[in-house]
C-alpha cells in the first residue's frame, strides 16, 4: 500500500509540474496587475502572476520592478525568507496606503537585507504601511545600514508612512565620532535631505514594533547634519515599541512639531555608540510620556534616559519610569547658546537608582539664556550604592530652573548644584549632603513609600512608590498651575488644592497584606528594612538601637544591645498562634542576664510564646491566655555561653498538644500544652510583651529568623538547627518535584525513570533510580559552595553493587566537583577532583569493606578546607581521610542519583536514595552520629 | 519531502482541472500519516537541569533564531528558501537541525539565568509556569489599568517573548549584586583596574571629549562593565554545561511543520 501511494504521489507531482509551467502566463510581472500580490519564498515562482496564494511570486525581483498604486497589498508568506533590499515602487494615497504585510500561518516573513544599505527602502514615496514582518540586515563588514529606511530628498512633505507590529533585529549599522547623525543607519531611519529646509514628514506612525540588537540605533527621524531645518515633521506618533540593546540612540525626533512618544520600553541600550536613549532636537511641543527606560549606557557622549537637546522648545516629559541608568534620568544639552528653549516641563516621573555615574537631573547648563525648566512632582530614589548627584551643571545667567514638590529619597552620598535653581515644597529624605538646596517648605521626614527601591522586581509598574496613609508628603506640595491634572498613577491632581509631594497624588494606600509564614534572613546589611524572603510581606524594620553585623547564615545578621529601642519590628503576626507553628532563630548572646526574648508575637497584654533565654538557659514558653495571670508551659533547654552561636527552635503542635524546644537541632524536651490563643499584634525579633509593655530586650546578635505555620519533624528541626544549606527529605511521594525544607534551594525534579519508592529509610518515602541513562533527580542550583568546607550525606540502598554509581554530586562546567558514590570496586567512596576538567586528578576515600546490595547505608563526605582533607563516613564510622587542597567552586545544578563527566550524566544509581543533607561546613562527630542513626 | 507534498497538494486544490488528482494526493498523504501534529503548547519538549521547557517557550526561541539560521545557510552555502530548504542537508546538517540546536542553546541560556535568580530568591523558581503567571498577571494589570483609565508604562500588552526578555534582563542585573555580595564576583580595585586597562575604549569622559576617562572618574562605569562581563562569562559557561535533554514531544515538534513554517501549535 505504501509504495503504491508513493508512486501515485510522484506521478501527480509530475503532473503538477507540467501544469504549473504550461498553464500560466509567463508575462512580465508588472504587466499582470493584481490588487493583492502574494510572494512565497518556498513555493512561489517569479513567472507566476503573483495574484493569488496559489500563483505567488517567489523573490523580491518582481516586487522591486513593480510600481504599485493606492490600495495594493504585497503579502509575504509566513515562514518565508527573502534576502536583499526590498524597494517596491509607487505611492499610495491618503487613507489608501500600499501595504506590505504577511499571509498564511507561521513565523513572520523575514526580509533579510543581508548587508544592503537598507532591508526595506522607500525613496521619496508616501502612504505606505509596513506591518507584521521581521526585518534584519546582518553583515560581517562595517557600514552604515538601516532596517527600514524612508528617504525624503524633495522639498515637500511625504505623508502616511506607518510601521506597525514588525520585528526589526540584528541590523549591522555603524557610527563613529565625526560621522553625521545616524539617520541612515538605525533600525528605523527617516532621513530628510539637508539640501533644503522644507522636506518633512506628516502622519508617521511607528507602533508596536520590537527592535532588538540593532546598530547603530533604534528609531531616528532627522537629517544627516541635524541643524537649521524647518520644523516640518508633523503628526509623528512613536508608541508601544519594545527596544532592547539598541547600539546607540533608541528614539530620536529632530525637526518634529508636537510629536507624541509614549508607551515605549527601552532596555540595555547605548553600549556601542554615542547618545542618550530618548531625545529630540529642533523639536517643539513634544510629549514624551509613559515610557520605561532602564540600563542605558554612555558609549561616548550623553547616555541619559532622556535628553532635551538643542533647539527644542516647550517639551513635556511626564509619566515616565526609569531605573538603573547610570548616566541619569535626563539631561539638557548643551549650553547657553545651543540648548533647550522655552519652558521644559518635567513632571510626575519616577526614577529609581539612576545617575550613579553622573546625576539624576544632569547638565542644568544645557538650557539657553532666557529659557526655563520646571521639575515638579517627580519621585527620585537613589539606593545605598547610588552615590551620583541629584543635579549637576549650572543654568546660564538669565535662565533658571525650579524644583517643586519633588520627593528625593537619597541613601547615597551625591550632592546638588544649586546656582540659579529654586527649590520649594520638596521632600528630601535619607542622606543630607552639605550642598542640599535651601527650601523654605522642605520636608525631611520619612515619606512612607510603600517599598522604596522595590520597583524593577519584574513588575513594570513602580507601584511601590505610592505613599502609605499618614505620609508627611500628602498635601504638602505647592499648587502648580497647568499641572496636567494627573499624577503618575492616574490619580487626579487638582487645579485648586495643594497636591502631594512626589509622583503619587492619591490619599495613601495600605501597606501590602501580610500572610502567614515568614523568613527574615537579615542579610540586608544596610538601611532599616528586614525583608520577609517568603514573599509574604511580613516586612520588618530595624528600630533605632538595632544595627547590622556579619551573620551566621548568609552575609548579615542584626545586632541588638538590650536597649529598649533595639529590636526588629514587624507590624503583622507572622503565624496564627492558635494553631500549630514553629519559631526558629540563630542567636549569639552577648549577656545571659535576665529574660531575653529572641522572637515573639504581641498579644493585647502579653505574648503567646517566648523563644528566649531565661536564667542563662534557652527556654520556650507558651502562655494559656492573654493575661499576666495565665498559666504557662515551658521547655527549659541547655545553658548558653556568650559569644557562641546557637540555633533555637520552638514548636507548638496543635494536634498532639505539646510544645518542644530544640537547641542546635537537639530536642531539649517536650511539654504538654493545650491552651493556645491567637495573638494579632506585631511580630518582634529581640523583645516580648508583658503586662501591656515591652520587655525582655535581647542583648545578642540574631540571624535567620523563621516563623512557620506548621510543626517541623525532629529531622527538620535538626536540619534547621545544624544550619543545613539544603535538606531533601524526599517524602513527597507523588508528582515529579521534591522540596528543600530549609527554603534555600528551589524544588528539584525527577528525570527519566526516577520515581517514588513508597517507603524510605527516614520518613514516609524515598526516591528510586533504575540505573538507566539520564535517570536522576536534579535541583537547578548549587546546594553548597564547593570552594569552602562542605558536607554531603545521604541514605542509600543499592539494588546492585556493580558499576560506579553516584548518589549525590553537583555540576561544574565540565565535570562534578565531588562524587558521593559507590566506586568501581563496589566500595562506598567520596571522590573529589582537582579542577573542572576531565584531565584533573581524583582524590578519593573509599570504605574498607565492600558494600552489599539491599542494605541501607548512610554515606557522608566531608571537605575540610582548613585541614586540607576530605573524609568519608559510612554509617557514622570514619573510613579515613585524604589530602585535598585544590577545591573549586561549581555553580551548576545539584544532582541526586548521577554525576557529570565531560558535560554528560554518568554513574547512574541503581537503588534508593533518601534524606539528603548539604552543609557548607565540617560536621561534628555528634552531628554525624545523628544523621547516620535512623 | 512531507512539507513539499503538502504544498504541492495546496497548489493542486486551487486548480480546477486537477481537482480529482488533488483529492487523491490529499488522501494519500493522510493515509500514510506523513504529517505529524505538533505537541500542545504546554507539553514538555526539553529539560534544562531538570527544569521543564514547554513547547510554547521553545517556540519563542525558534522564532527568535529563525532569521539567523536562514542567514547562516545563505552566507555559507548560498542557500535560499525553497520547498525543501529546511530538510536539505548542507555538509551534514539540515537547517531544521541547526535551528533546533541553536534554540536549545538559547533556552538553556535563559533557564540557567532564571535558576540563578531563583538561587538568590529573586523569583520563587525557574519553572516556566512561574514566568507565565507573572506575564499573564502583568498583562491583566495593564488591561485593567487601561480600562480604568489608569496609566501604564511601556507597551499596552507585552508579548510572551518580549516579557521574557524584559524579565530576564531585570533579573540578570539584580543577580550581579548578589554575586558580589556572596563573593562569587570580586570587583576589587585590582580587578577593576585590570578591566579598565583592557577596555579603555568603553570609558569615555562624556561631553568633555572622546578621550578615555581616568580610572577614578570612570570607576562606577568600570565596575558596571566589569560585573556585566563577568556575568556574561558565567552564564555562557553555565549554559554550556547545563544538562539539556529532549523528550519525545520534541521529535513530534521537529517532524511537524513547526520548524519549516513557524506554525508550531496544534490546532484545537
Amino acid at each position: 500500500m505504501k509504495s503504491k501511494a508513493r508512486w501515485l504521489a510522484s506521478a501527480a507531482l509530475v503532473a503538477i509540474a507540467v501544469l504549473t509551467t504550461q498553464g500560466l502566463s509567463a508575462a512580465s510581472a508588472s504587466a499582470t496587475t493584481c490588487s493583492t500580490y502574494y510572494v512565497s519564498s518556498s513555493a512561489g515562482s517569479d513567472s507566476n502572476d503573483g495574484c493569488s496564494t496559489s500563483t505567488p511570486w517567489q523573490s523580491l525581483t518582481n516586487v522591486n520592478a513593480t510600481t504599485f498604486v493606492a490600495g495594493n497589498q504585497i503579502l509575504f508568506q509566513a515562514g518565508g525568507s527573502w534576502t536583499g533590499e526590498l524597494h517596491p515602487l509607487g505611492s499610495g494615497a491618503s487613507g489608501s496606503p500600499i501595504v506590505l504585510s504577511n499571509y498564511g500561518t507561521g513565523a513572520a516573513p523575514i526580509i533579510a537585507g543581508g548587508g544592503a544599505a537598507a532591508a526595506v527602502y522607500l525613496y521619496d514615496q508616501h502612504d505606505w504601511t509596513v506591518q507584521n514582518l521581521e526585518i534584519t540586515n546582518t553583515s560581517t563588514t562595517t557600514a552604515q545600514r538601516a532596517g527600514v529606511l524612508a528617504q525624503n530628498d524633495l522639498t515637500t512633505i511625504l505623508h502616511g508612512i506607518h510601521l506597525v507590529n514588525n520585528t526589526i533585529d540584528k541590523v549591522s549599522g555603524h557610527w563613529q565620532n565625526g560621522d553625521s547623525q545616524p539617520v541612515t543607519t538605525s533600525a528605523i531611519s527617516f532621513d530628510l535631505t539637508d539640501a533644503n529646509k522644507t522636506a518633512g514628514w506628516d502622519d508617521v506612525l511607528i507602533s508596536g514594533n520590537t527592535l532588538a540588537n540593532d546598530d547603530a540605533g533604534g528609531i531616528y527621524l532627522g537629517s544627516p547634519i541635524g541643524l537649521n531645518h524647518n520644523l516640518s515633521s508633523t503628526n509623528v506618533v512613536i508608541q508601544n515599541n519594545t527596544i532592547t540593546n539598541a547600539g546607540g540612540n533608541s528614539i530620536v525626533c529632530v525637526f518634529c512639531t508636537s510629536p507624541l512618544i509614549q508607551y515605549n520600553v527601552d532596555t540595555d541600550s547605548g553600549y556601542r555608540f554615542s547618545g542618550a536613549a530618548l531625545w529630540e532636537g529642533w523639536t517643539s511641543n513634544a510629549v514624551w510620556q509613559y515610557n520605561e527606560v532602564s540600563r542605558n549606557w554612555r558609549a561616548l557622549y550623553d547616555g541619559e534616559a532622556f535628553d532635551i537637546d538643542n533647539n527644542n522648545s516647550n517639551t513635556v516629559l511626564q509619566y515616565n519610569y526609569t531605573h538603573d541608568n547610570p548616566y541619569g534620568f535626563m539631561e539638557f544639552c548643551c549650553n547657553s547658546t545651543f540648548g533647550a528653549l522655552g519652558t521644559s516641563v518635567i513632571r510626575d516621573n519616577i526614577s529609581q537608582n539612576d545617575g550613579a555615574s553622573n546625576a539624576v537631573f544632569a547638565t542644568q547648563g544645557g538650557i539657553e539664556t532666557g529659557a526655563t525648566a520646571q521639575f515638579y512632582n517627580n519621585t527620585v530614589y537613589m539606593g545605598p550604592g547610588d552615590n551620583g548627584d541629584v543635579t549637576n551643571g549650572t543654568p546660564p545667567s538669565g535662565s533658571s530652573i525650579t524644583y517643586s514638590n519633588n520627593l528625593i529619597y537619597k541613601l547615597g552620598t551625591g550632592g546638588y548644584s544649586n546656582t540659579r535653581t529654586t527649590w520649594s515644597h520638596n521632600l528630601m529624605y535619607g542622606n543630607h549632603p552639605s550642598s542640599e538646596p535651601t527650601d523654605a517648605s522642605k520636608v525631611t521626614s520619612d515619606p512612607k513609600l510603600v517599598r522604596p527601591g522595590g520597583a524593577a522586581d519584574g513588575r513594570a509598574s513602580a507601584s511601590v512608590y505610592q505613599l502609605q496613609t499618614g505620609s508627611p508628603a500628602i498635601g504638602a506640595g505647592v499648587l502648580v498651575s497647568g499641572n496636567g491634572g494627573l499624577d503618575y498613577f492616574g490619580n487626579t491632581v487638582s487645579a485648586t488644592t495643594a497636591p502631594n509631594i512626589g509622583a503619587y497624588n492619591g490619599s495613601g494606600v495600605a501597606a501590602p497584606t501580610a500572610t502567614y509564614g515568614a523568613y527574615w534572613r537579615l542579610d540586608e546589611g544596610t538601611g532599616s528594612a528586614a525583608a520577609d524572603s517568603t514573599g509574604d510581606a511580613n516586612s520588618g524594620t530595624l528600630q533605632a538601637g538595632a544595627s547590622w553585623a556579619s551573620g551566621q547564615i548568609g552575609t548579615g545578621a542584626v545586632a541588638l544591645t538590650g536597649a529598649s529601642n533595639s529590636y526588629v519590628d514587624i507590624p503583622t503576626p507572622a503565624v496564627d498562634t492558635s494553631g500549630s507553628y514553629t519559631v526558629s532563630a540563630w542567636v549569639k548572646p552577648n549577656t545571659l542576664t535576665g529574660n531575653q526574648t529572641y522572637a515573639s508575637i504581641d498579644g493585647g497584654t502579653i505574648s503567646p510564646f517566648y523563644l528566649q533565654i531565661s536564667a542563662g538557659k534557652f527556654t520556650f514558653v507558651t502562655r494559656s491566655a492573654d493575661s499576666t495571670s495565665a498559666t504557662y508551659a515551658q521547655v527549659v533547654g541547655s545553658a548558653a555561653t556568650t559569644g557562641t552561636w546557637y540555633q533555637v527552635t520552638g514548636v507548638y503542635d496543635n494536634v498532639g498538644h505539646t510544645i518542644k524546644l530544640y537547641v542546635n537541632g537537639v530536642l531539649q524536651g517536650t511539654t504538654a500544652f493545650s491552651s493556645p490563643w491567637k495573638a494579632t499584634g506585631h511580630s518582634v525579633i529581640g523583645r516580648a510583651k508583658w503586662n501591656g509593655g515591652s520587655v525582655d530586650f535581647a542583648n545578642a546578635t540574631i540571624d535567620d529568623v523563621r516563623m512557620m505555620p506548621r510543626t517541623v519533624t525532629d529531622r527538620e528541626a535538626f536540619a534547621l538547627g545544624t544550619g543545613a544549606t539544603a535538606y531533601y527529605a524526599l517524602d513527597e511521594g507523588t508528582g515529579n518535584a521534591f522540596s528543600d525544607m530549609t527554603g534555600n534551594t528551589p524544588n528539584g525534579h525527577l528525570e527519566s525513570n526516577a520515581a517514588w519508592s513508597g517507603s524510605g529509610k527516614e520518613g514516609s518515602n524515598s526516591l528510586t533510580f533504575d540505573g538507566s541513562t539520564g535517570t536522576l533527580a536534579e535541583v537547578p542550583v548549587s546546594a553548597v559552595d564547593t570552594s569552602k568546607s562542605y558536607s554531603v550525606g545521604a541514605w542509600v540502598k543499592l539494588s546492585t553493587v556493580s558499576g560506579t554509581q553516584t548518589f549525590a554530586s553537583m555540576s561544574g562546567f565540565n565535570i562534578s566537583p565531588f562524587y558521593l558514590q559507590l566506586n568501581n570496586s563496589a566500595k562506598l567512596a567520596f571522590t573529589v577532583r582537582s579542577a573542572d576538567s576531565t584531565s584533573s586528578t581524583a582524590t578519593s576515600v573509599a570504605a574498607s569493606a565492600s558494600a552489599v546490595a539491599g542494605t541501607w547505608y548512610h554515606v557522608l563526605g566531608v571537605y575540610d578546607s582548613s585541614a586540607g582533607t576530605i573524609a568519608l563516613y559510612v554509617n557514622g564510622v570514619s573510613q579515613g581521610t585524604a589530602s585535598y587542597t585544590t577545591p573549586w567552586k561549581s555553580l551548576g545544578a545539584t544532582v541526586l542519583g548521577a554525576a557529570e563527566w565531560n558535560l554528560s550524566p554518568v554513574d547512574m544509581t541503581n537503588g534508593q536514595i533518601d534524606d539528603v543533607h548539604f552543609y557548607n561546613r565540617v560536621l561534628s562527630a555528634s552531628e554525624i552520629a545523628t544523621l547516620s542513626t535512623p | 519531502m512531507k512539507s513539499a507534498n503538502r504544498r504541492r497538494a495546496t497548489v493542486l486544490t486551487a486548480l480546477a482541472a486537477a481537482v480529482v488528482v488533488a483529492a487523491v494526493i490529499v488522501i494519500v498523504v493522510d493515509v500514510t500519516g506523513s504529517r505529524t501534529t505538533p505537541p500542545g503548547a504546554e507539553a514538555t519538549v526539553a529539560k534544562v537541569n531538570g527544569i521543564a521547557i514547554p513547547t510554547r517557550e521553545f517556540v519563542l526561541f525558534l522564532d527568535q533564531d529563525r532569521a539567523g539560521v536562514f542567514s547562516y545557510f545563505q552566507q555559507h552555502y548560498s542557500a535560499q528558501d525553497s520547498a525543501t530548504f529546511w530538510t536539505t542537508s548542507f555538509a551534514g546538517q539540515t537547517p531544521s537541525e541547526r535551528l533546533k540546536s541553536v534554540a536549545l542553546g538559547d533556552v538553556a541560556r535563559t533557564t540557567v539565568q532564571l535558576a540563578l535568580a531563583s538561587r538568590y530568591k529573586l523569583i520563587p523558581s525557574a519553572e516556566y509556569t512561574v514566568f507565565l503567571s507573572a506575564w499573564t498577571a502583568e498583562n491583566l494589570r495593564r488591561k485593567s489599568a487601561i480600562a480604568n483609565h489608569q496609566p501604564i508604562y511601556g507597551p499596552q500588552q507585552y508579548t510572551e517573548a518580549n516579557y521574557l526578555t524584559y524579565a530576564v534582563g531585570n533579573l540578570g542585573f539584580e543577580v550581579q549584586d548578589r554575586l558580589v555580595a556572596d563573593g562569587t564576583f570580586d570587583p576589587s580595585q585590582a580587578n577593576l583596574q585590570s578591566y579598565y586597562l583592557t577596555h579603555l575604549a568603553d570609558f569615555s569622559s562624556g561631553r568633555i571629549g572622546p578621550m578615555p576617562a581616568d580610572f577614578e572618574f570612570a570607576k562606577e562605569q568600570v565596575r558596571l562593565g566589569y560585573l556585566d562581563a563577568q556575568y556574561t562569562k558565567l552564564i555562557d559557561r553555565l549554559a554550556k554545561s547545563a544538562a539539556v535533554t529532549t523528550t519525545p514531544n520534541m521529535r513530534r515538534l521537529t517532524e511537524s511543520d513547526c520548524l519549516s513554517s513557524g506554525a508550531c501549535f496544534s490546532q484545537g
